[in-house]
């Protein structure tokens, strides 16, 4: 009795029995009450729920996509009110279109949504809102110079910044972020010395330097990919960055260069980081310094010796090298103690791949341009032989031909007497008049100016009798000579050149 | 027919007479009922006829007149209204007449037959006369006609209503009934007729009690008659004054002083009748000064339409005094009779309602008394004091309380194991419980229950729930809110250490045999229910031990043999608490994942045990295993579409029983259960469902109450069934219209006006379902021809300014709902609306979160539709 107040025992004892049925209706009405409305909630907010789903239904679908296309108002007045699934459908709807063959860029800016995106990037907004604005942003940047400016005008780049930055795992986001960044930088030089003023440089190394140890995960290594594809982009352009700017990559290079083994993604990598490295040697002599200084060297001639099927990473490489050779006489006889020499000979005896046979044909003259002391380096290297039988060969391209023919065009232009003899007497008068008529201008102006040289230096050593006249006409050499006199630039040379030695 | 005959032999001792007897009245009702109400008004008239046959033949005629069934009342009432008007006349004539019978049991007969005649007449402007002719007899008549009258109109007042009435004639009633109450009546029966006559005439006397004479004169014959020799009348008085007080709250400045000291004088000195009554006064001050002190403390501060005037806190010296003294005035064994009721007990519950009242003033009023008599020899003294206590422990501050019950704690758990006498132990038990209710909980900041005392308290409340059926039942109370303190602790409950035992001695419990006949076994069960639900994932694992526990109680129950009917209440009463305690623990271990899995093993027993628990009866289900269901449905999901084909056809009962309306509504929520469990599953039942549901709203029998129910489970089946809702699309829609135009305007009391919200949310949660089912479907325009008439019941319900939150969320988000699915086929009417504007805005810029945050929805939504 005393649990009540109010006295009426009929009630009461009604109220008694009742009292535990009461309770547990009173338990499921709260319950249906909330399951109700989370349905509501879930069936109101579909559009959110479902986006994804939508999208890849919509995805290859022309109709759907126009149908989409039709709805940006929607889209964008979702993107701008306060309900978060509306926007984060919204701005997964914008992303996917901008994502389509033909991305509505100008439509999407002039709506105004682009700061949108990039207040979504701002810390209270969840993954995915950032995920799916970055994607957009990338999308505008990967756009024309100004549908790019738009995406810089409205302060992405620090929040892409901060993004970077960010403590937390999230391999997907930072890849985009980073893409996003090259992207911006590719636009041209001013908009990748703007991305580097921000300091962008420094996270997007501590990412490459923070995920490089296994496992191996693969968002961990599509991350890495990301950026050192960036990397590349904020190395090169003309003019090229400054040098300061950027040389604190170099241990990291030096990291992605050891990258093994170098395959798939990883390969993609390691090529970005020979690309970086070909950029960065292409300088001055300090620069090159300072990548001998970063203990790159050893690495890159062994990569000489290696064999890799695209070839593309030898290639950078060997453009790597042959900067080096532009640099002082100690920096070159690094890669000559490294073996850079034994390497070239492997590649032109038994390569295959005939960009890497012309890329490394054209990497001697510029040793050969060094001077006489480094062509005979070259000619004790047992080079010549190579040269001479590459550029005979029908093995391979006729372009590796002609790369070596002029390789050896180059020697004996800058070659002393001796060393003219020397390489006379391997027999490269042959391919020197082989290739006079070459329909590449290059060689052909090279073989005329080889052959000259050779003349020249026959005419010094050999007081009475020019022996090496035989030996050209033994080639057909001077018939072909005739043929140049008709040449706008090069006539007069050829004329000369009969005039003074023809038969 | 030998009329008289018939009816002697209609109260026969012999039951074939009896049977027969009744079976001819029924007949003769039947043929011809005129006939037979012309009979039996002569029957009552007539002054030769024996007065067992008068006395009945009023008993019919009134119950040809009433019924306790609404739809049977309405059905008698165009019955009345539409007899023959000679016949009705002379019906009237000769009930007049016996009111001046001098046999007082045909007066008193005449005289209720005679109010349910003006309950039906008056409100439909006949009888115009009657409250006249009633007044001429009582100045002219003999004694006993003067009070057969006054005791008519005091039946007349309570069964129509004061608006039927005009002024004029109130005040004469009042006048005659005033004057036979006043001290120069000198018939003892005639004053009591005419005060309680006035009791129920207080509630036509509003323009009386504002006059400041009249109302002067109305107190003071009232206050005289408390005084009267006859206890009869001054009980009457009583309970006018009581009446009074709650009608009357705010004119009773003037005469409180009075009518404490009449007060005081009755519950030291009259009789216990009249002591209650008294007591009673005090009682319902307080209800009044809770509620206006409730309204200060609301939103609307000072707001009240009726001013607090602090009686109670201006009384406390001398009321609380007398209160103590009638706790000491305990019946011998009152504890052990379930229904008693004295002055103690009264007096008890007066100072826990006069604590809520005045807070933390009671308490140095009322702990003198509690020290001075808690360690008395005599158990009267032990029990008041601790009555006193535990009276005391709602309102006034934890601040002031805790103190008092660290020193106290100590002392009521040794009181309870040792005290030699049972009634302070029940007492004792009681008011730990209050403790724990009020004092004990995460809202409460310095905790009074401890690492140190916990123990020691589960020991002593398991040890008292071994004791009589009494103490235990109180001791279950205690543990139950022990438990239900530490509901929201965290991750790890004090209780854990004791869980298992708790759980043992609670079933133990149930088992005793002294526990079927008391509330004892009730209480178990729901101690029980609260330790489960208050649980911690710590203890999931003995939860689910306890399932194959109760599903073994359970399969006892429908063991089959032949049951008496008295038999079979019982049976069905257990049923109901291990159904209830099966649904604790499914909801219970159905709210995580991990327990949840566990738990499914025994989700085929478990429904194959509510099945049998449904075919123990056969006319219709038990609604606690019914709602039971519900919960297993949602711990199944669509898994549940098994149990389906079995269960299908209870379902269906549950719905048709509309009689009992609150089987039918369970069902009805059931069915919503279901539809979220089931979703798309459901299909195939949703013809028998909604057919069932449309003829139930379709019925005028149907309780109002399961309405709003109905309507909002149209919403959840079409949330779950899509675009197949269809089907019903047509009917369903017409209901609501109807439903939605009567619920558009209201007027009414408040009672009415939270019905009528609750029905417009049903309505605007199932406009709510179809219109989301329907979303991103092909059929979306077979909505549009609706769009119309919803806006404008938005509208509507918007203009009347007397919606509640609840619907204020729901209705904005209809108007969310109806733009997001019809998009810009919408548009331009959705424009026009003023809950478009108007409305949104208001919602917009609430300060409910929820109404916000569904306004904002509905103004995105609105915004797309447009914008397309």
């Amino acid at each position: 009795m005393k649990w009540l107040f109010k006295f009426d025992k009929d009630k009461w004892q009604k109220r008694q029995r009742q009292r535990q049925m009461q309770k547990n209706l009173r338990s499921m009405e709260s319950i249906r009450k909330i399951k109700r409305e989370l349905i509501l909630f879930f069936k109101r907010n579909h559009e959110f729920f479902h986006v994804e789903r939508c999208i890849e239904d919509a995805a290859g679908d022309p109709i759907a996509i126009q149908k989409m296309f039709d709805s940006i108002p929607v889209m964008v007045r979702d993107m701008m009110s306060g309900n978060e699934s509306f926007q984060l459908a919204a701005t997964a709807r914008v992303s996917f279109l901008l994502s389509t063959e033909n991305p509505p860029i100008d439509v999407v800016i002039q709506s105004g949504v682009v700061p949108h995106f990039v207040r979504f990037l701002y810390e209270q907004y969840g993954f995915q809102h950032k995920l799916y604005s970055v994607s957009a942003l990338y999308a505008i940047g990967k756009g024309s110079l100004e549908q790019a400016v738009a995406v810089i005008k409205h302060g992405a780049i620090p929040m892409f910044i901060r993004l970077l930055c960010c403590s937390e795992e999230c391999y997907q986001l930072k890849e985009l972020v980073a893409a996003a960044l090259g992207s911006l930088a590719n636009q041209s030089p001013d908009f990748r010395d703007y991305v580097l003023q921000f300091g962008t440089l420094t996270p997007l190394l501590s990412l490459l330097d923070n995920h490089l140890e296994p496992p191996m995960l693969h968002e961990k290594i599509t991350l890495l990919r990301a950026c050192s594809n960036t990397l590349a982009i904020f190395c090169q352009g003309n003019p090229a960055p400054s040098f300061n700017q950027i040389r604190s990559a170099l241990p990291i290079l030096r990291r992605l260069i050891h990258l093994n083994p170098p395959v798939g993604v990883i390969g993609d990598v390691f090529e970005d980081a020979c690309l970086c490295l070909s950029y960065l040697s292409n300088g001055s002599a300090e620069q090159i310094q300072a990548l001998i200084d970063a203990d790159v060297c050893a690495r890159l001639v062994m990569l000489l010796g290696g064999f890799f099927s695209d070839g593309k990473i030898v290639e950078h490489v060997l453009r790597t090298v042959g900067n080096i050779f532009k640099g002082v006489d100690s920096q070159i006889q690094i890669l000559i103690n490294n073996g850079v020499f034994f390497c070239f000979n492997a590649i032109l005896m038994h390569g295959s791949n005939s960009s890497v046979l012309g890329k490394t044909c054209s990497a001697i003259p510029t040793l050969t341009a060094r001077g006489r002391n480094q062509m005979q380096k070259i000619m004790d290297a047992h080079i010549i032989p190579s040269l001479l039988y590459l550029s005979q060969s029908d093995n391979y391209d006729v372009e590796v031909r002609w790369d070596a023919a002029c390789a050896l065009s180059n020697a004996a232009r800058r070659g002393s007497n001796e060393q003219i003899r020397f390489l006379v007497n391997q027999g490269c008068i042959g391919p020197l008049c082989d290739h006079i008529l070459c329909p590449d201008r290059k060689t052909s102006i090279l073989c005329l100016k080889g052959l000259k040289s050779v003349l020249k230096a026959s005419e010094i050593m050999h007081s009475t009798r020019n022996l090496y006249t035989l030996i050209i006409t033994d080639f057909d050499g001077f018939g072909k000579v005739e043929k140049l006199q008709s040449d706008p630039d090069i006539g007069e040379m050829a004329m000369k050149l009969l005039m003074k030695y023809g038969v | 027919m030998e009329v008289t005959q018939v009816l002697l032999n209609a109260q026969s001792i012999d039951g074939a007479v009896r049977k027969n007897a009744e079976e001819s009245l029924k007949h003769f009702q039947e043929q011809n009922l005129t006939g037979f109400l012309l009979l039996l008004s002569g029957e009552l008239v007539s002054e030769e006829k024996p007065v067992e046959t008068r006395k009945l033949s009023g008993l019919i005629l009134k119950n040809a007149l009433d019924a306790k069934d609404q739809q049977r009342k309405v059905e008698l009432v165009q019955r009345w209204l539409s007899l023959d008007g000679n016949a009705k006349s002379q019906i009237k004539a000769g009930l007049l007449k016996t009111l001046s019978s001098p046999v007082s049991d045909a007066r008193s007969t005449a005289s209720q037959v005679i109010a349910k005649v003006a309950g039906i007449e008056l409100p439909h402007k006949q009888w115009p006369e009657l409250v006249g002719s009633l007044l001429s007899n009582v100045h002219q008549l003999p004694v006993h006609a003067k009070q057969a009258t006054l005791e008519t109109l005091g039946y007349l007042c309570e069964e129509v209503s004061p608006d039927v009435i005009d002024q004029d004639q109130v005040n004469k009633i009042l006048t005659a009934v005033v004057q036979g109450m006043s001290a120069s009546e000198g018939n003892a029966d005639v004053r009591l007729a005419a005060t309680r006559a006035l009791y129920n005439a207080l509630g036509f006397a509003q323009a009386n009690f504002s006059n400041d004479m009249e109302r002067d004169y109305l107190m003071r014959v009232v206050c005289e008659a408390t005084l009267s020799p006859e206890v009869r009348i001054r009980q009457a008085a009583f309970e006018c004054l009581v009446s009074i007080s709650s009608t009357y709250y705010e004119k009773l400045a003037p005469y409180i002083q009075d009518i404490f000291n009449i007060t005081a004088k009755a519950v030291r000195e009259d009789e216990e009748p009249v002591a209650l009554q008294a007591i009673e006064f005090w009682s319902s001050i307080c209800d009044e000064e809770i509620d206006i002190l409730e309204e200060y403390g609301g939103d609307f501060t000072g707001d009240s339409d009726i001013p607090c005037f602090y009686f109670i806190k201006q009384a406390i010296p001398a009321l609380v005094p007398m209160l103590l003294e009638t706790l000491l005035k305990q019946e011998e064994d009152q504890d052990q009779d379930e229904g008693a009721w004295n002055i103690a007990m009264a007096g008890g519950t007066c100072l826990g309602l006069v604590a809520r009242t005045v807070g933390d003033d009671i308490v140095p009023l009322v702990v003198p008394f509690i020290e001075e008599n808690i360690t008395k020899q005599d158990w009267r003294q032990r029990e008041a004091a601790t009555y006193a206590f535990g009276s005391i422990l709602e309102g006034p501050s934890p601040t002031k309380l805790i103190p008092l019950v660290n020193v106290a704690l100590n002392f009521m758990l040794s009181a309870l194991t040792k005290d030699p006498n049972s009634h302070v132990k029940d007492t004792t038990a009681w008011t730990l419980g209050r403790i724990f209710e009020f004092l004990h909980g995460s809202a409460v900041d310095s905790p009074i229950i401890t690492q140190a005392n916990c123990q020691q308290i589960v020991v002593v409340l398991l040890q008292s729930m071994k004791d009589t059926p009494n103490v235990a039942e109180k001791a279950c109370g205690a543990l139950y809110f022990l438990a239900q303190g530490y509901e929201e602790v965290g991750p790890s409950s004090p209780l854990t250490p004791f869980f298992q035992e708790i759980v043992q001695s609670l079933l133990t419990v149930t088992h005793r045999e002294d526990a079927r006949e008391s509330r004892l076994r009730t209480a178990a069960y729901e101690t029980l229910n609260e330790v489960v639900r208050c649980s911690t994932d710590e203890t999931a694992p003995l939860v689910l031990q306890l399932v194959p526990v109760i599903i073994m109680e359970l399969h006892n129950t429908v063991e089959g043999q032949k049951l008496s009917s008295d038999e079979r209440e019982k049976q069905s009463e257990l049923q109901g608490l291990l159904c209830g305690c099966l649904q604790v623990i499914i909801q219970k271990l159905g709210s995580s994942e991990s327990t949840k899995y566990l738990f499914l093993q025994y989700a085929d027993q478990i429904m194959g045990l509510f099945l049998s628990v449904f075919a123990c009866r056969s006319a219709t289900v038990h609604e606690e295993a019914m709602l039971a269901i519900g919960a297993l449905a949602y711990a199944t999901g669509p898994d549940f579409v098994k149990y389906m084909p079995e269960f299908y056809r209870y379902l269906e009962m549950g719905l048709q029983n509309f009689e009992e309306y609150q089987v039918c509504a369970v069902t009805v929520g059931v069915v919503g259960d279901i539809c979220r469990a089931l979703e798309e599953k459901v299909v195939p039942y949703c013809d028998g469902i909604m057919t069932q549901l449309l003829k139930n709203l379709s019925s005028n029998q149907l309780h109002r109450s399961v309405k709003p129910p109905i309507f909002s489970c149209f919403g959840d089946i079409a949330l779950a069934v899509g675009e197949y809702f269809e089907k019903y699309l047509m009917w369903a829609m017409s209901a609501l219209q109807s439903a939605a135009e009567l619920s558009t305007h209201t007027t009414g009391d408040d009672e009415l006006i939270e019905y009528i919200n609750t029905l417009r949310n049903g309505i605007l949660e199932a406009y709510s379902g179809i219109f989301q089912g329907f979303k991103n479907s092909p059929k979306t325009q077979l909505l549009i021809p609706y769009a119309p008439h919803i806006l404008q019941f938005l509208d509507g319900i918007y203009m009347e300014k007397d919606m509640d939150d609840v619907v204020m969320k729901t209705a904005i988000g209809v108007l969310g709902d109806l733009a997001d699915t019809l998009g810009s086929h919408a548009a331009s009417l959705i424009q026009q609306s003023v809950s478009s504007k108007d409305f949104l805005n208001e919602c917009l810029s609430s300060e409910d979160v929820m109404i916000k945050e569904s306004a904002e929805w509905a103004k995105l939504a609105i915004s797309r539709a447009i914008s397309v």
